[in-house]
């Protein structure tokens, strides 16, 4: 009964504070609530350690065990030691992981070009997946193709040079119709967060104690 | 007719466009819109010595889209002698930022301008944490951010003399890629301590912005590349966002085209099928 108690209480003191530091100027609640939010920082950091130690965990495994695509698993396993040493190897001996550092160089040499490389690849999904399903296969679907097909063309600037109406349609569709799609879903989804919110700090939901 | 036409074809059309496009110029027309100018707008209203709040939320598989607009907004603000200090909420935005300060400054150091480290800009480097993260930042910098990116202590720095929080900060600007990016920069520190704010987004974030740019919470912003290439254009500062403005523009008609070939090919299919039916 403790282990429930206990992290429930923690959760409304919590969230009393953090929602109390928002709406009142109160000296000693905002000092309260600037320390909560040190302290939240500090276990998210924690977080981090937590999530390196589960991925050697379960990749260690895998690849020792010879199991599934350990080959990529192992690659993951000494790419992220190998950044790790040399990040402290840099803090050691430089004070920083910045300009100049080997931790710097490798994160330019391989992780930029890898990461970029990834990305760039979108561009041709794209262009095959229009292709192959932006299709009008009724009245709702050729509305989208044709507001997507006008907002492409209308934001690059060959359009405005072919015709000064075709920026202003791209902009109307997005300040517009788009916008008042947005809104709604940001009401509602802030309307959503606001009572799971309150659940949560009150103990109705648990989700952190796994619903019990 | 065969209905699917080898997306290898597609991706090799894709690629040749894209290599061949880099190397002809054509002639484009820019009309900076109202949220470039709003961005523009913003800068040219502090007044010199300001501090920009520059947050870097975004890594190199981005780099394409962000990092043109990035560095001409560092550039619009320096030249300006208004004043950065860069943070992060992403672990890859630090050396995104230190990338943009060094060419920057080599392009100033050209024109004549010299800009220190410390003094005109300084790189706080990454803090974990999200949202709470960007909130503490809300509250006090320095408490967030005890050393910067060169692990030293940000009292060692001229810049970050007399800044506690944002009652110091002329504008923030957050430049990202995702989340914690813009939203949640509006969310804990814009609407909570009043703050002005501009921001830069990769093409598929601008929709979320228009809402908050009806508002006034955000004062401009700029969308993907073409962003970048507008802002560049209000500059008078040719950079790689206008360079890729041929290219994108080719592509994304070429993707015009795909969805009419497709669409072509699906109603012809669908009328066939409908002919067979009755027949």
């Amino acid at each position: 009964m403790i282990k429930v108690k206990i992290p429930i209480f923690i959760t409304i003191i919590v969230g009393i504070f953090m929602i109390a530091k928002f709406f009142l100027n109160v000296l000693w609640i905002k000092a309260v609530a600037d320390e909560l939010e040190q302290w939240g920082m500090i276990v998210l950091a924690m977080a981090i350690v937590l999530g390196v130690a589960n991925i050697l965990r379960v990749n260690l495994k895998t690849a020792l065990k010879k199991g599934k695509d350990w080959q990529y698993k192992l690659v993951v396993v000494i790419s992220m030691m190998g950044m790790i040493l040399v990040g402290l190897w840099d803090l050691a001996m430089r004070g920083h992981v910045s300009a100049g550092s080997e931790f710097q160089y490798l994160f330019d040499v391989i992780y930029t070009p890898l990461s970029a490389t990834m990305f760039a690849l979108l561009a041709f999904y794209v262009a095959s997946a229009a292709f192959r399903a932006f299709r009008a296969r009724n009245v709702g679907a050729a509305l989208l193709l044709v507001s997507g097909a006008l907002v492409m063309i209308g934001r690059v600037p060959l359009s405005a040079a072919i015709s000064g109406y075709l920026p202003k349609i791209a902009d109307w569709i997005m300040a517009v119709p788009n916008a008042a799609g947005q809104r709604g879903l940001i009401i509602g989804a802030a309307m959503g967060v606001i009572a799971t919110g309150l659940r949560i700090i009150f103990g109705i939901e648990r989700p952190y104690l796994r619903g019990e | 007719m065969r209905k699917e036409l080898d997306r290898r074809w597609i991706f090799l059309t894709v690629g040749l466009v894209v290599l061949a496009f880099l190397k002809i110029p054509f002639a484009v027309k820019y009309a900076p819109n109202e949220k470039t100018r709003g961005v523009y707008n913003a800068v040219e209203s502090l007044e010199p010595g300001s501090i920009v709040y520059l947050s870097i939320d975004y890594g190199p598989s981005s780099q394409a889209e962000l990092l043109p607009m990035h560095e001409a907004l560092v550039y619009h603000v320096l030249k300006r002698n208004l004043k950065i200090i860069a943070g992060s909420v992403w672990e890859t935005g630090p050396p995104m930022t230190d990338k943009a300060f060094k060419s920057v400054a080599a392009r100033l150091q050209e024109e004549g301008i010299s800009k220190k480290y410390g003094v005109d800009y300084v790189n706080l480097g990454y803090k974990s944490g999200n949202d709470v993260a960007i909130a503490k930042i809300g509250t006090s910098i320095p408490e967030a951010y005890p050393r910067d990116y060169l692990n030293k202590p940000l009292q060692e720095y001229a810049i970050m003399k007399g800044v506690t929080n944002f009652d110091q900060i002329g504008l923030l600007c957050n430049i990202s890629a995702g989340a914690p990016g813009a939203r949640q920069w509006l969310q804990q520190v814009q609407t909570r301590y009043n703050v002005r704010m501009i921001a830069g987004v990769t093409a598929v974030m601008a929709p979320d912005l228009y809402s908050f740019f009806q508002s006034k919470q955000v004062e401009g912003f700029l969308g993907g590349l073409v962003g970048a290439a507008e802002y560049e254009y209000l500059l008078q500062r040719p950079g790689f966002g206008m360079a890729g403005m041929n290219v994108q523009s080719i592509t994304h008609y070429l993707i015009l085209l795909f969805i009419l070939i497709g669409n072509i090919l699906y109603l012809r299919e669908r009328a066939r099928k409908k002919r067979e039916q009755e027949a």
